[in-house]
């Protein structure tokens, strides 16, 4: 049974990611050393790809999470998984195994293996983001010049195509968090500039202070106070951006009318497909799910996992 | 006649003085007392920076059954007196290329010499900005590369010798590579990792060159130590495979060592510089002249 579903998940991917008639599908692994405890009164309904870790920091894989009735699935046996984003036909992520030097790489997922994108190769990446066109977004440092410049990077799959749609200045922080727009804008987050006594031992601080940066679908582009100095993630809804900080929070802020509310003790995992629900999690373990309706912006649990969530993307039924 | 019957008439011709050596005699060399004690030693660099590390060095003079016979401890200035250009034997750990984000920290030195053993051993840390982004923050990571190894002088003869690096931490682990050269001793080797991102991944290479006999071993856990770092230790070290019966003609009187690697990752946010790494090195060693070394 695991051999035909693995069969159908590797035709599934290979199929016209426009249509929208195929979909990515779990292997079935094995249910995988991750499970999930429901909680009484409503879940969220859909396919939830997850990256939870099972054991020690390098334990972190690809799971499949449901909420009705409460399973996770492994879907590769592949560890040091970082993020995740998916459309109906794909499971990109980016993961530093062995295999890829330790380093995050952007990768597929064929079957129950991880391979670089077709067309697009092996390529060191950060924060990928799928689109309802299974477009991939995904941020890239470019080491090759005086000082580290970082980049927001697009590939379409279907047309083999890839360009660079944003770069920061000399002595930016880093991109990461990219997130679809609900009109094809992507986002992503322009981190603080790294402290020049920094362990890390590069940047200077004259970088600008963090930002979110919006790229529309004409190449502009435009930037948004996070609310925070230091944002640790961003998720683009209908009509909110939910934005983590480093005060173990989400901020969900209005793009167009600067419309500000704070969630304390829970951070943003994913919108719902529609943008209209947020799945978080809580800011002290990551195991504990919760959903949060932005008219109402109090969270409400909704499962417990029995390993914490790095990452985690919200796809239909 | 058959090649084991004219051996057996050869050794049985009389030679010197009409004294016979039987075939079946037994072997003086095999026959021989096996050396009664060795000492272990494990050597750690403690310190702000290498120029001003102390060195310890913490001695265990055992049986070969493990008894424990002594112990002894000193310590001294690492980098003092200086190594000299003649002194200096050929290992290193080098970069193959820089580029921006990746940072080449200050080499730290073990250098220890006495009559009877030459110590020296050398550390090279490394570190990398955004090797990869999880959770919202982005991590870094850091490659310490250790070579170097010992020559036993005036009748010392030396059994083990190797590197050893760790992050100095007990209870969580950061480690997430490591390598080390397994097998026979080539008369010179290098190990390799590296940092991978991006298109022109930067690898460094620790190299070592010395006489080629016995074997070269590797582990999480390094002899002799207490590994009280294990988690997050990587060792390699040369031995001789006499141990742990001994004759006094075992063991190396040549330079012998080996090469590690280890790969560390850390939250970019962790303050993190080269005092948090561990430096240390395992040795073993007894005396072969029965007059004493």
């Amino acid at each position: 049974v695991a051999a035909a579903l693995a069969v159908l998940g590797l035709a599934g991917c290979q199929g016209n990611v426009t249509s929208g008639t195929q979909k990515a599908r779990s292997t079935d692994l094995k249910p995988g050393a991750v499970s999930l405890e429901a909680v009484p009164g409503p879940k969220p309904e859909g396919r939830f790809f997850a990256v939870i870790r099972s054991g020690g920091p390098n334990d972190d894989q690809l799971y499949e999470v449901r909420f009705t009735p409460a399973e996770v699935h492994q879907l590769s046996r592949t560890k040091r998984v970082s993020a995740v984003g998916a459309c109906e036909s794909r499971v990109v992520v980016t993961a530093a195994q062995e295999e890829v030097g330790f380093t995050d790489h952007l990768q597929e997922l064929k079957g129950q293996d991880f391979v670089p994108l077709e067309g697009l190769g092996s390529v060191a990446a950060l924060s990928p983001a799928v689109g309802p066109d299974c477009r991939v977004a995904y941020t890239f440092v470019d080491r090759t010049g005086p000082m580290i410049a970082a980049e927001l990077r697009i590939w379409d799959p279907a047309r083999k195509e890839g360009k660079t749609l944003f770069r920061t200045q000399p002595g930016d922080g880093l991109l990461l968090g990219a997130s679809w727009g609900p009109n094809g804008e992507i986002a992503v987050l322009r981190l603080p500039p790294e402290a020049p006594d920094s362990s890390g031992g590069g940047q200077p601080t004259k970088g600008r202070p963090a930002a979110v940066v919006v790229v529309r679908s004409d190449g502009s582009n435009s930037e948004i106070d996070p609310g925070t100095p230091d944002p640790v993630g961003l998720a683009w809804g209908k009509s909110m951006m939910a934005i983590g900080d480093g005060e173990a929070r989400t901020i969900l802020l209005g793009p167009t009318d600067g419309k500000r509310m704070t969630v304390e003790d829970w951070r943003p995992l994913s919108w719902s497909p529609e943008g209209e629900a947020l799945l978080v999690k809580d800011s002290a373990t990551g195991r504990v799910i919760g959903l949060i309706d932005p008219a109402a912006p109090s969270a409400k649990e909704v499962g417990r996992l029995t390993g914490p969530v790095f990452d985690m993307d919200w796809l239909p039924a | 006649m058959r090649r084991r019957d004219f051996a057996s008439v050869v050794l049985a011709i009389p030679i010197g003085l009409g004294f016979t050596v039987p075939a079946s005699a037994s072997d003086p060399i095999l026959d021989a007392e096996p050396v009664d004690r060795f000492t272990q030693v494990v050597y750690e660099l403690n310190g702000p920076d290498s120029s001003t590390a102390v060195l310890n060095v913490n001695q265990t003079v055992v049986t070969p059954k493990g008894e424990v016979l002594s112990k002894s401890t000193y310590q001294k200035p690492a980098a003092n007196p200086p190594v000299e250009a003649n002194q200096a034997v050929p290992f290193a750990c080098l970069n193959d290329r820089d580029r921006e984000g990746f940072q080449r920290h200050n080499t730290w030195e073990m250098f220890d010499q006495s009559d009877n053993e030459f110590v020296h051993f050398q550390y090279f840390p490394f570190s990398q900005r955004a090797a990869r982004a999880q959770d919202g923050r982005p991590s870094q990571q850091w490659l310490v590369c250790a070579t170097g190894g010992v020559d036993a002088q005036n009748g010392s003869r030396t059994t083990v010798s190797g590197p050893i690096v760790a992050y100095k931490d007990e209870h969580v682990t950061y480690k997430i590579g490591q390598v080390w050269r397994e097998g026979m001793t080539p008369a010179d080797h290098t190990v390799t990792l590296g940092f991978e991102a991006g298109k022109d991944p930067v690898h460094v290479n620790g190299s070592i060159q010395q006489t080629a006999t016995e074997r070269l071993k590797g582990s999480p856990l390094a002899p002799f130590n207490d590994n009280r770092f294990g988690r997050n230790q990587t060792a390699g070290w040369w031995e001789h495979g006499c141990r742990p019966t001994c004759r006094r003609w075992n063991g190396s009187a040549d330079f012998q060592g080996s090469v590690v690697e280890a790969l560390f990752e850390f939250p970019d946010a962790t303050p993190l510089d080269p005092t948090h790494f561990y430096y240390s090195a395992s040795v073993e060693h007894f005396c072969a002249n029965p007059f004493g070394c």
